[in-house]
């Protein structure tokens, strides 16, 4: 195989490139089909993905890939980077992290990033905020479904 | 702040992660259908080295190892300190609490059933004896205080097939062996004809009476929408649905399952939502399938 073809180019939303070995960006299964199919050259169009985002998903698949020679990284230390890439990412930043896992279809990236959310998240109005939603029950019903699971408030 | 929105099946997937307590209290969170959620519906339990896993899904669904109205009821949970002893135990897996009952002495294999009143608001376990020894059928009502086993009189002299029973509206329900047939006659040297003939048994929690309905063969219990169905065979499936205990009248339906995979998969009816769609379980299933 030559060195041209263990290469590909990612391209983000906002035109911005990276260069990344074959075997870094194969993580991805959405990647993975896509130069399977053929239907791609060797630059493949992300859409759904800025440049920030991708930037970030690239150093965790770098962090992931098993590359020849390279794969003497204990799963504890895998596991302690994991915690500190999702530790100071902010809540937005891991919003759009959980989009494009999904969208490039990365389980471990996906799973990692879910579960960074459901840690930090410790209220309502966190959880709100977070998926950007609004909280739609009456005074009322709020009242009524706080009655309902009493034991959940007792701390 | 995004004008994209995380997709529903990954909101359940963040929901899924957070503790009970956090559920409960973030059903507050919207009615986009969380509501349903704070209530685990379609609930898996699964044991492993001795320690019980529960997964739920937002989905209204009834599985009977033992369950009835938001319970489940186990035996055979070895507790350390009793001598490995096989207790019975009412799990809530809405909290996670469990609680043990009294243990009861069987002589052998051991059919056990939990039904639930709806009137009274009463969670009774049920222990019918095994044919030829010398237990007795008792019976339990889950009580603040102590809890102790009444011995209860059933009229027929016959068996549960299984412990799988199903309680509806207050009625449990589960199958037992009414007679059996031998046929001799048969010239084929070593085997022997051998018929069984079912009933289903219908105890009525409150009253603590029993009755029982004919059935033509060995089926599975189902709840099907509140009412008791049960298939028979799992090529043709075929459901019949008793909508008068009284006059024993049942509507029945039959389906041929076209899917290939159905039948290459030992496919087995698990239950019913609420919705009345089917659940199936694959025996052999691979991620692969």
């Amino acid at each position: 195989m030559s060195k041209s073809e263990k290469k590909i180019v990612l391209k983000s939303l906002d035109n911005e490139a990276f260069e990344v070995e074959k075997a870094v960006a194969l993580q991805s299964q959405t990647i993975w089909v896509m130069c399977e199919d053929k239907c791609v050259g060797n630059e493949i169009p992300l859409e759904n993905v800025t440049g920030q985002i991708l930037a970030k998903v690239i150093d965790y698949c770098k962090k992931h890939a098993v590359v020849d020679g390279d794969g003497d990284e204990s799963s504890e230390e895998l596991k302690n980077w994991d915690t500190e890439f999702t530790k100071n990412m902010d809540q937005s930043t891991l919003f759009n992290m959980i989009l494009a896992a999904n969208y490039l279809n990365i389980k471990s990236l996906l799973n990692l990033t879910c579960q960074a959310v459901a840690d930090k998240t410790k209220t309502i109005d966190e959880f709100h905020t977070f998926l950007n939603i609004e909280n739609n029950f009456t005074p009322e019903e709020e009242a009524q479904i706080c009655q309902e699971n009493l034991w959940a408030f007792d701390d | 702040m995004n004008s994209d929105s995380i997709p529903f099946d990954l909101i359940i997937d963040i929901f899924s992660r957070l503790p009970t307590k956090s559920i409960a209290r973030f059903c507050c969170v919207s009615n986009m259908g969380f509501r349903s959620s704070a209530r685990p519906r379609l609930l898996f339990a699964v044991s492993q080295h001795g320690e019980w896993s529960f997964f739920s899904l937002p989905q209204p669904y009834m599985r009977i190892y033992g369950y009835a109205s938001g319970l489940i009821y186990f035996y055979g949970t070895w507790i350390s300190e009793e001598e490995y002893r096989e207790v019975p135990m009412i799990c809530n897996p809405n909290t996670g609490r469990y609680e043990t009952l009294p243990y009861l002495y069987r002589y052998r294999k051991l059919f056990s059933f939990f039904g639930f009143d709806p009137i009274d608001k009463l969670f009774k376990v049920l222990f019918m004896a095994y044919q030829g020894c010398s237990d007795d059928h008792k019976i339990l009502t889950l009580e603040t205080g102590e809890m102790r086993w009444r011995k209860i009189q059933y009229p027929l002299n016959h068996m549960p097939f299984s412990s799988e029973g199903i309680c509806i509206n207050g009625v449990l329900y589960y199958l037992a062996v009414h007679d059996i047939y031998v046929r001799s006659d048969v010239v084929d040297d070593e085997r022997c004809d051998i018929t069984f003939v079912f009933k289903i048994v219908c105890f009525d929690v409150r009253s603590e009476k029993f009755k029982f309905l004919d059935v033509e063969s060995i089926c599975k219990l189902i709840n099907y929408k509140d009412k008791l169905g049960f298939d028979f065979d799992p090529i043709e499936l075929r459901v019949w649905v008793l909508e008068d205990t009284e006059k024993q009248d049942w509507s029945k339906y039959s389906y041929t399952l076209r899917d290939v995979n159905f039948l290459a998969h030992y496919v087995s009816v698990v239950g019913v939502t609420a919705t009345g769609e089917i659940v199936f379980s694959m025996c052999y299933y691979t991620s692969n399938n």
